[in-house]
């Protein structure tokens, strides 16, 4: 390693002041193969996520390409709550997106030894985190009344949306309790995928909550973030999974 | 104050992909507005795609990763390709026909279907 590379001379034996924990754990070489591992190890993790999100895809994908008609409606009975003009599941998204960006921010910070705006854009992607898993509690709320969740054996939307999918039903000569059945088939895909998709996210902020707390301390530095920069990583591969979710689950047409 | 080997962009780059995120979710919902028919869910897909590959390559920064990550993550993708295509040649070749709507294809739906009387009630 040249020393024009490296300010340091030997990583190994620069001390992490609080724990005493060497810049470089003796396993690697250098400070560059540390980064590399730990992004790669992060991304085989985040492979087999892919795949876990890709088997109910996969399940989706067979249903709504048998009950397509039935579908169509079904999503439409999930995408009626709405904000200020606009459905939640896209408020969501927005929500979401803005949370990566500000992820984003937080490695940058944390990689510049900004130590002020690391913990700014830690605090906002929690919030903003909390916020998202606000709208789907909305979400949720609205659909048990409904008669939507998995279980309510009633189905009992506002009259209007109920008056259309009878007659749309009658127009295409539909048995309307087989229909039903089909529709229960959406909703069940959709409580387990954004369910399971809550559940990263309530992993997620927690994750964040404890670099919130270490970078309170002062734990990273420009030299020590691997934990910043690969949780960042499972933040926007939460936020991947929702960008499909959101077409799939709220914009079937 | 920062190591060699990493590449810290500005924050410029990163604002100008989040507006064309942004830019994208409105083009999603502007698009499911339209009738586009079978359209529809490929104008949504693929710009769920362009979403993923802009959050992939800046946010999540592999574009300054080595080319072992890019290795796996293209191979990610790659196998739920292969889940999703293997999966779909199979159930596309049974025949299969949604209980509601026997004998409607996409192609007659306008048609009536006089099969089975429509029950009041809407209990399962």
């Amino acid at each position: 390693m040249a020393e024009a590379e490296f300010p340091i001379v030997d990583p190994h034996q620069v001390h992490f002041r609080p724990r005493h924990v060497p810049v470089v754990a003796h396993q690697f070489d250098d400070l560059q193969q540390e980064t590399e591992a730990d992004t790669l190890g992060m991304w085989t993790f985040l492979a087999t996520e892919v795949l876990f999100f890709g088997g109910m895809i996969a399940g989706y994908t067979v249903y709504r390409s048998t009950y397509w008609w039935a579908w169509r409606n079904a999503s439409v009975v999930v995408d009626n709550l709405r904000f200020l003009g606009l459905s939640s599941g896209a408020w969501n998204t927005a929500v979401l997106l803005t949370s990566s960006l500000t992820v984003a921010l937080a490695v940058r910070a944390a990689k510049m030894g900004n130590q002020r705006q690391l913990l700014i854009h830690l605090i906002l992607t929690i919030l903003l985190g909390l916020g998202f898993l606000g709208i789907k509690a909305c979400e949720y709320t609205h659909e048990a009344h409904e008669g939507v969740w998995p279980g309510q054996s009633v189905f009992h939307p506002d009259k209007d949306s109920m008056d259309q999918l009878h007659i749309a039903a009658r127009e295409h000569g539909l048995y309307f309790p087989a229909l039903l059945r089909e529709f229960r088939l959406f909703w069940c895909f959709y409580f387990f995928m954004t369910g399971i998709h809550a559940l990263h996210m309530i992993i997620g902020i927690g994750v964040f909550t404890y670099l919130l707390i270490q970078s309170k301390r002062g734990r990273y530095t420009p030299l020590k973030h691997a934990q910043v920069e690969i949780s960042a990583l499972y933040w926007h591969f939460v936020d991947l999974v929702w960008i499909f979710l959101f077409p799939l689950l709220y914009l079937v047409r | 104050m920062q190591t060699p080997h990493e590449k810290v962009d500005s924050v410029f780059t990163y604002l100008g992909v989040y507006l064309a995120l942004m830019v994208l979710l409105a083009a999603t919902i502007v698009c499911a507005q339209l009738d586009l028919g079978e359209g529809n869910t490929f104008a949504a897909l693929g710009i769920a795609v362009l979403k993923m590959i802009l959050v992939i390559l800046f946010f999540m920064h592999v574009r300054h990763n080595a080319k072992l990550v890019w290795v796996f993550v293209i191979s990610a993708f790659l196998w739920l390709s292969i889940l999703l295509c293997l999966t779909m040649t199979d159930y596309s070749s049974r025949g299969w026909e949604p209980t509601a709507m026997k004998g409607m294809t996409r192609g007659n739906r306008s048609e009536p279907n006089q099969m089975l009387e429509l029950r009041p009630g809407f209990e399962d």
